[in-house]
């Protein structure tokens, strides 16, 4: 299946903050499904074949970095990059998440805009 | 006598039955009320939220998008910014600051700022620190001598916000007359802050009295490695004959490596008290000096057993030669008991770096 390059998968456990990243990328004229956990999103993520997953890292059910190397580990879907989101800006967390694969870490408190640029940089990639 | 037993029986299973329907209503009403506040919640997002991405995203004037939202329905505005000014920054959080201090808000924040409703004060408390003024702080200032323990937090929290260091001492001298404030609670607070207090609290170890503020200070400087409190602190230590005293000083010492730090930390290493001679092998481990490995590995030897086991931990980090005794500790077999110490650390540390 072909890449839809304007097509992203968020997956991000607080809905206020799912809604705003929504509404700015949509307004980018990117399309984006949100889930509010990585429970299912491997399933989905196979079948759509999104151009890039904004996942936040403290989620339920399925922590962020867990997703991630679920994501890395499957050879469908390891080319989709991945832009990790979290509250944690110590060092040896960004590590963590860029060693299994991360094409970015984006900490909270963040900003819509470098969120957009760091989007496109790693779409780029 | 038996039917005497079964009526109390009875009434203690009646009353037992009274208390938990009463439990459960009570449950039952606080599930309700959460569950209408969450309704109306949703319904405002559904009504509001556009608008407000809007206005994010656009040069209109923030009072356009303030004036429409009837004042009923600011509690929910509230709770539905305060997600937003917590978790974004720059352009974004600029544009979500001017809704408080370019707006009717702004006045709205500072008239409830004082009311006698807790709810109301801390909320204004709270959106207070985004307007960066005088008069904010000097608002602030006259909560910071409330009985609550919660307008206070939320009060010195919104003055670390602003950073009004220069008010730290004051708010030291209220938070020591709050009897049923703890250290740690003081601490968390003060650590709000930024490294700006230190030389404020510097000048204050002058004059200081309390046991529990000093401790406070002393960690706010290891927290914030600030060495230029270093001679004060040595004084501290030399001088003050309080045992927790001089543990937090020799912490603070394990973060500032130094000459005069070091000569303090040999002195100490010699202490009568087993716990200052950990504290002392515990920053010296942290800074690992060489100077100081052949006491670090003689203190193996200590005839306490917390001692020997702090030994053990620093000798593992300190320097190659500590690394290196430490194994042969290790492999002693006629000295059993550091052998095991040495052995149980050497594996705890791999599991450690392992993992």
């Amino acid at each position: 299946m072909a890449t839809n390059k304007k097509n992203i998968v968020l997956i991000e456990d607080d809905e206020g903050i799912t809604r705003l990243i929504k509404f700015k990328l949509e307004k980018e004229g990117y399309e984006v499904k949100s889930f509010l956990n990585g429970e299912k999103v491997i399933e989905y993520l196979v079948r759509s074949k999104p151009a890039l997953i904004i996942s936040d890292v403290m989620m339920p059910v399925i922590d962020g970095l867990t997703l991630l190397k679920e994501i890395k580990a499957d050879p469908r879907i390891s080319n989709i990059p991945v832009i990790m989101l979290s509250t944690h800006s110590h060092e040896s967390a960004v590590l963590e998440c860029l060693r299994a694969g991360a094409a970015d870490y984006v900490t909270k408190p963040f900003s819509t805009t470098e969120l957009i640029l760091r989007i496109e940089k790693a779409l780029l990639k | 006598m038996s039917s005497g037993y079964n009526f109390y029986i009875l009434v203690a299973l009646f009353v037992l039955l009274q208390v938990a329907y009463f439990f459960m209503a009570f449950i039952f009403l606080l599930r309700a009320i959460n569950f209408f506040r969450t309704k109306r919640q949703e319904k405002f997002i559904s009504k509001w939220q556009d608008q407000i991405f809007n206005y994010l995203y656009s040069d209109d004037k923030p009072q356009s998008l303030i004036s429409l939202i009837p004042k009923s329905k600011y509690k929910y505005l509230f709770s539905y910014l305060r997600t937003f000014l917590f978790n974004l920054k720059g352009d974004d959080l600029d544009r979500l600051k001017q809704l408080i201090t370019e707006t009717s808000l702004r006045e709205y924040f500072f008239n409830r700022a004082d009311k006698l409703n807790r709810k109301d004060r801390v909320e204004a408390i709270y959106f207070l620190k985004y307007i960066n003024t005088e008069e904010t702080v000097n608002l602030l200032i006259k909560s910071l001598n409330t009985p609550s323990e919660l307008i206070f937090r939320t009060t010195v929290e919104s003055l670390a916000y602003l950073n009004a260091y220069g008010k730290i001492n004051l708010i030291l001298d209220v938070a020591k007359k709050r009897k049923n404030l703890t250290s740690d609670s003081i601490l968390s607070m003060i650590l709000k802050f930024d490294k700006s207090i230190c030389p404020i609290l510097t000048e204050r170890l002058d004059t200081e009295k309390s046991t529990k503020i000093l401790l406070i200070i002393i960690t706010v400087f290891w927290h914030f490695k600030y060495a230029d409190a270093l001679k004060k602190i040595l004084n501290i230590l030399f001088y003050s004959g309080d045992k927790s005293l001089i543990i937090e000083s020799l912490r603070y010492l394990g973060e500032v490596e130094n000459l005069d730090s070091v000569n303090a930390l040999r002195f100490f290493l010699g202490h009568s008290k087993p716990e200052i001679r950990v504290a002392a092998i515990e920053a010296v481990g942290k800074i690992g000096d060489t100077s100081l490995e052949d006491y670090i590995i003689n203190k193996m030897l200590d005839p306490e057993l917390e001692v020997k086991i702090a030994a053990a931990k620093a000798m593992y980090k300190c320097s190659t030669k500590t690394e290196y005794k430490l194994f042969e500790y290790a492999k002693n077999p006629s000295r059993q008991i550091e052998s095991i110490i040495a052995q149980r650390i050497i594996m705890e540390k791999r599991i450690l770096e392992d993992d």
